[in-house]
């Protein structure tokens, strides 16, 4: 959809800060990596991924079940999105993350 | 001609198939502390709270509000209306609507799907395509939008059992602005659970939405952020009573000109004139 390309598209709560959302998602939407990003994020040592828009680095092999855990949450406490699309509580385990994933956490909140 | 069951007490508000016995949906955002939300809730008396979800981001907590909701939930047998504010389009209003599901276990969501900053105003055209995808995977969803016949029709079309229009922008308590197009809401969709949302500043506000045969208002700020939520929630909570009493019983209709009611049958009264 053309609007998610919009500058207000990317100010909503499934929009990355700095760019736009892509449809459909795709698994690696960070930039292309440099030569030394290539090196750290294909070493099999650590992926490079991005939570709530902030980076984090898990190893190689990290499931999203494993990283909501190693985060401290408990799994029926937040809800994720993998490169903006919902991952039911179900399917983290069965999901391997890869370096670039744009991983968004939500929680329960008050709200009108 | 509409009809009523023969008392208040078995006036319920039926949305999808789960009978309401208040017509006052409540918003859990912005209240001072989580004990003045919690009665807020009471004195309210309502049986539809709304919630929603955000990025966790590190660190951040809710300071026990959203405990106090579920525990409204328990103890009142009140249920959840989680909603996708924040959303601008439909695909990031279907992906949080499904987060939502997951996370609140209801199926009930309050589609939000912001068309402009400042006004908040929905996006009719995502609006009605969230609204058609939601609708497919199971989701009873309560639109909020705007005042527009041809708009709510579509929602309907889409699958929305509801729909909740709004009275003037979210927050604004500026109460009902258009008026007109809202009466043509009530008598162009008679059979439709109508709930005016948003815009409401005081109890009259809610009374004359329910004076219009409105089936319910849904107001989050004009308690919230009252000098006394608590006292304000039990006031919007006569308020909206009053205004479905009063379109159960008949309101007189307005008129041009005055229509005596003293009946002195219409002999001029003179004392001590001529004979």
């Amino acid at each position: 959809m053309s609007r998610q390309c919009d500058a207000d598209a990317n100010s909503g709560p499934m929009a990355p800060a700095a760019r736009c959302q892509l449809e459909p998602a795709v698994r690696a939407g960070a930039p292309a990596p440099t030569a030394s990003d290539d090196h750290a994020a294909s070493s099999g040592q650590t992926l490079e991924l991005r939570i709530d828009d902030r980076p984090h680095r898990v190893p190689a092999g990290t499931s999203l079940a494993q990283l909501v855990a190693g985060l401290g949450h408990a799994p029926g406490d937040v809800c994720t999105a993998v490169n903006g699309s919902f991952v039911a509580r179900g399917a983290r385990e069965h999901l391997a993350l890869q370096s670039g994933d744009a991983v968004m956490l939500f929680k329960a909140i008050v709200g009108g | 001609m509409k009809t009523f069951p023969t008392s208040i007490e078995q006036d319920s508000f039926q949305v999808a198939g789960v009978a309401l016995g208040s017509r006052f949906f409540l918003g859990t955002a912005g209240y001072p502390s989580p004990q003045v939300l919690r009665e807020s809730i009471t004195a309210s008396g309502t049986q539809v709270v709304t919630v929603g979800l955000k990025r966790t981001l590190a660190g951040a907590g809710d300071n026990g509000f959203v405990e106090i909701v579920r525990e409204a939930l328990r103890d009142r047998g009140a249920r959840l209306l989680p909603n996708t504010a924040g959303c601008r389009t439909a695909r990031e209003a279907v992906q949080l609507a499904h987060m939502a599901r997951e996370l609140y276990e209801t199926p009930w969501i309050k589609l939000e799907v912001v068309g402009d900053e400042h006004t908040l105003q929905p996006d009719p055209f995502e609006l009605v395509a969230a609204a058609a995808q939601l609708a497919r995977d199971g989701f009873v969803v309560f639109p909020y939008c705007t005042d527009d016949l041809v708009t709510c029709r579509r929602l309907l079309d889409a699958g929305c059992p509801v729909l909740m229009p709004w009275g003037a922008p979210i927050g604004s308590g500026q109460g009902l602005l258009n008026p007109f197009a809202l009466r043509t809401l009530r008598e162009r969709l008679p059979d439709t659970p109508l709930i005016v949302d948003a815009g409401l500043g005081a109890p009259s506000h809610a009374a004359q939405a329910l004076e219009m045969g409105f089936d319910a208002v849904l107001l989050n700020s004009a308690v919230a952020q009252a000098r006394d939520p608590v006292a304000m929630a039990g006031a919007f909570a006569h308020a909206v009573k009053a205004g479905r009493e009063a379109w159960r019983a008949g309101i007189l209709a307005p008129q041009d000109y005055a229509v005596a009611s003293t009946p002195v049958g219409g002999e001029p009264v003179l004392l001590g004139g001529p004979p």
